[in-house]
């Protein structure tokens, strides 16, 4: 669309055209009349003979026996019994009111009709050029300006003033509703037409653009020139010395500007060449690819900007290179730490595994079965503690397919149906029967849900109601988590998400602290969005995915080869 | 079956895993030869009559990978990984170098223990199942009985429901291919339901109980997570 109209187009569809057609004409009586009443009051103010001159003008309009005309010289000769004027007047001004009446009933009975009939008007408006609005408004004004020169009777002064009125109006009209007044001209027209334009980046639109207006005035210029020199040839015909001056004047003139407008639109093609080239490698670099050559020519105007880009990208890819040495000593050490806690943790299980079968004492029973207990959460810790920093530096394997996230949902709670019984809350489930399919690790985010199902049996207060619901929310599949926090959460959702950070400040529940934050890197690694929000002891957690459409039907349910 | 005793090598550079192991697998019966590095585990599988071997992945002078290389070279006998990487793809290479188990630190004895019962089970008995020419499907440690409706976990019969038993007979006969819980259903059930998952779900993880050695940690009947069920193909 050319025009953006503000209106809507259910409110003109549901008016009626004809009522605001009639409104519309209604408005443009009483604007006339208004502005007529105006100019006839000035006329009157600057010369009070106007008056009767009117009155004259119509009585004849009347039919009534004309009366002398009021000369202008003032010998004032009063053709008409006083009374009788006046009925006539009476009755002029009465019916002249009426009309006015109905007009301004008509405008506000069907306001909404002409608000949409201006909107259609408008509409109507906003498909012609501006150099044709311009052109005509041009030719409005010359021709009141010729009818006001030449014509010196009081109606023209009225009907150039109707002219104005309408012209203004319209003006108004099309400027209020239309939004690229200017915007729609010739040369945008053409260069949509003719060239990609609208592949191009608004810089290049605009640059085009500009260039195209520069030709178009420089040549309008030439041919005023040429015109200006036609009509000096007119004026200095004859005499042979000026002839000549007169020739070669324009004639270098014209040369000059045809120069000058070439070497512009070279100067241009070659900034806007190397523009591009600039932008080129800034929008290979943002794609990812830093090794994105500068092609920038060195006497280009441009080039210390691509030298200053170079200097950045070095700079980005140090960092980079820096970042990935520093992941992956941090990788390194971690996976030297967790094999050298986990070779002592072997013994340490295997060894209390052996004590358990000795016949002990019962307190030492006792203290085994602590050992044991806290030796299996310590190796829990240590292997969360290996995947998670896995899953933060981005160095973990993911095998993403699509999967039913609702599905997948159900197979969690039946897989930790035991937890969820024992857990004391009550589980309101809500997960819709249509399949939602994901791209993603069905195992990791197993493992996020889970942690997610665990933290709530966990850290819920007793005999709460825990809602877990799953909805499409804008294209996305969006897993929500609600419980009802034991102890008070004096954190926000961000920081509950850290590494270690657990709701309770004093550590002495079971978990190692390191379930959301699992729960986010696996999410995050296999492109989704995970969310904490807090709302007094209210924890919600919000996993959301991007649907996938179904390829192909992801089971085949076949009959069962035997 | 096991009524002999059967030698068993343990090999680790950790002196105090390969002890506790040791007086684990004895508590068993048993016997236990050690070994702390691939050099001196080359040697005892060589000069002694060795029937399972259970070695570190990292030890001096020869590492783990490299010791389990050699040994197949020349005997055919089962091998148990120890490692302390748990990575799925430190698994995939163990196990394609021509061990038969893998086995992550730190491990439970008794977990240890089972598997070494399983290996030496189908190790010993491999041979006479094919001989005896009854309609079985065999995966790995497992057998089913298509005759009898049993099935067999280290040739020893699993107590299944009947209705376990059709879901593993069904997921046994397509092993690796992915059956959606409303299909399971509707072949076991012989009715279509609406909510299936649930159901179907409760009698997987009964059947995981039965027949895998941690069930927590399935290498048979598997969740495909979001897609549904599978038999895994050893």
């Amino acid at each position: 669309m050319d025009t953006n109209l503000k209106s809507t187009s259910q409110r003109e569809s549901r008016r009626n055209t004809f009522a605001g057609l009639l409104s519309w004409v209604s408005l443009l009586l009483i604007l006339c009349a208004a502005c007529c009443a105006a100019i006839f009051f000035l006329m009157v103010l600057a010369n009070p003979r106007t008056l009767d001159y009117a009155a004259s003008h119509l009585q004849q309009f009347a039919g009534s026996p004309s009366p002398t005309l009021p000369d202008m010289e003032g010998t004032f000769v009063e053709a008409m019994p006083h009374e009788e004027m006046v009925y006539t007047y009476t009755v002029q001004v009465i019916s002249a009111l009426a009309i006015l009446l109905t007009a301004l009933v008509l405008v506000f009975l069907f306001r909404q009709d002409r608000y949409a009939f201006e909107d259609m008007v408008a509409r109507g408006l906003g498909r012609i050029w501006v150099e044709l609005k311009l052109a005509s408004l041009l030719a409005v004004l010359m021709v009141c300006m010729s009818v006001l020169a030449w014509g010196s009777a009081a109606e023209k002064s009225f009907g150039v003033t109707i002219a104005c009125v309408l012209t203004v109006y319209l003006l108004c009209l099309d400027v209020s509703r239309n939004r690229r007044f200017f915007g729609h001209n010739i040369i945008h027209s053409v260069l949509v037409r003719v060239n990609d334009y609208h592949g191009m980046t608004t810089f290049q639109q605009r640059a085009v653009r500009r260039a195209y207006a520069t030709i178009a005035i420089v040549l309008a210029l030439i041919v005023l020139g040429a015109a200006g020199f036609g009509v000096a040839m007119n004026f200095l015909y004859g005499h042979e010395g000026y002839r000549k001056l007169a020739l070669a004047i324009p004639l270098t003139a014209v040369v000059g500007i045809t120069g000058t407008v070439w070497w512009y639109i070279l100067a241009l093609k070659r900034d806007l060449s190397d523009w591009n080239l600039l932008m080129d490698q800034i929008t290979e670099m943002y794609g990812g690819d830093l090794n994105a050559v500068n092609h920038v020519p060195p006497t280009s105007n441009l080039y210390d900007c691509a030298m200053q880009l170079n200097m950045i990208r070095t700079g980005v890819q140090k960092a980079v290179e820096e970042g990935t040495k520093a992941d992956r000593t941090k990788i390194e050490l971690i996976t030297n730490v967790s094999h050298d806690i986990k070779t002592p943790l072997t013994s340490i299980i295997s060894y209390v595994e052996l004590l358990k079968k000795e016949d002990l004492p019962p307190a030492a029973a006792d203290y085994v079965s602590t050992i044991s207990q806290k030796a299996q959460r310590l190796s829990g810790i240590v292997q969360d503690v290996f995947e998670v920093s896995k899953a933060a530096t981005g160095n973990i394997s993911l095998s993403l397919e699509d999967l039913d996230v609702g599905r997948l949902l159900r197979q969690t709670f039946g897989e930790m149906e035991e937890t969820v019984q024992r857990s004391q809350l009550q589980w309101r489930v809500d997960i819709p029967e249509a399949p939602m399919l994901i791209h993603a690790d069905g195992q990791r985010l197993y493992r996020v849900f889970q942690n997610l199902i665990r933290n709530c049996a966990q850290y819920s207060l007793e005999g709460s109601r825990v809602y877990v619901t799953l909805s499409v929310q804008a294209g996305l599949a969006q897993v929500t988590v609600r419980n009802i926090s034991r102890t008070e959460i004096t954190m926000n959702g961000e920081d509950l998400t850290a590494r270690f950070v657990r709701g309770d400040q004093n550590r002495t529940t079971e978990g190692s602290g390191l379930g959301l934050s699992i729960a986010k890197s696996f999410t995050e690694a296999c492109g989704g969005h995970f969310f904490v929000r807090t709302d007094g002891d209210l924890f919600i957690v919000t996993v959301q995915f991007p649907l996938v459409e179904p390829k192909e039907p992801v089971l085949r349910l076949e009959p069962e080869e035997a | 079956m096991d009524s002999e005793t059967k030698n068993i090598l343990v090999v680790d550079d950790d002196r105090e895993i390969v002890r506790a192991i040791a007086l684990t697998l004895e508590a068993e019966g048993y016997t236990v030869l050690k070994a702390y590095d691939g050099l001196e585990a080359l040697d005892l599988v060589t000069t002694k009559n060795i029937h399972l071997v259970i070695i570190d992945v990292m030890m001096p002078k020869l590492d783990g990978l490299s010791a389990i290389m050699r040994i197949r070279n020349g005997k055919n006998l089962p091998i148990i990984v120890l490692s302390a990487k748990s990575e799925n793809s430190d698994k995939i290479l163990g196990l394609s170098m021509g061990a038969d188990d893998y086995v992550t630190k730190p491990f439970n004895p008794m977990e240890l223990a089972a598997r070494v019962k399983s290996q030496l089970r189908r190790y010993t008995s491999l041979g006479d199942i094919n001989s005896r020419g009854e309609k079985v499907i065999v995966n790995g440690r497992l057998r089913f009985n298509l005759d009898e409706h049993v099935l067999y976990a280290d040739n020893e019969p699993v107590k299944l429901t009947a209705t376990e038993t059709k879901i593993v007979e069904l997921l046994m006969r397509n092993p690796g291919r992915i059956f959606p819980a409303e299909e399971i259903y509707s072949k076991i059930w012989n009715e279509s339901a609406y909510s299936t998952e649930n159901t179907v779900m409760v009698h997987i993880r009964r059947i995981r109980e039965k027949i895998e050695i941690n069930p927590s940690e399935p290498e048979y009947l598997k969740v495909v997570w979001g897609i549904g069920y599978k038999f895994e193909k050893h």
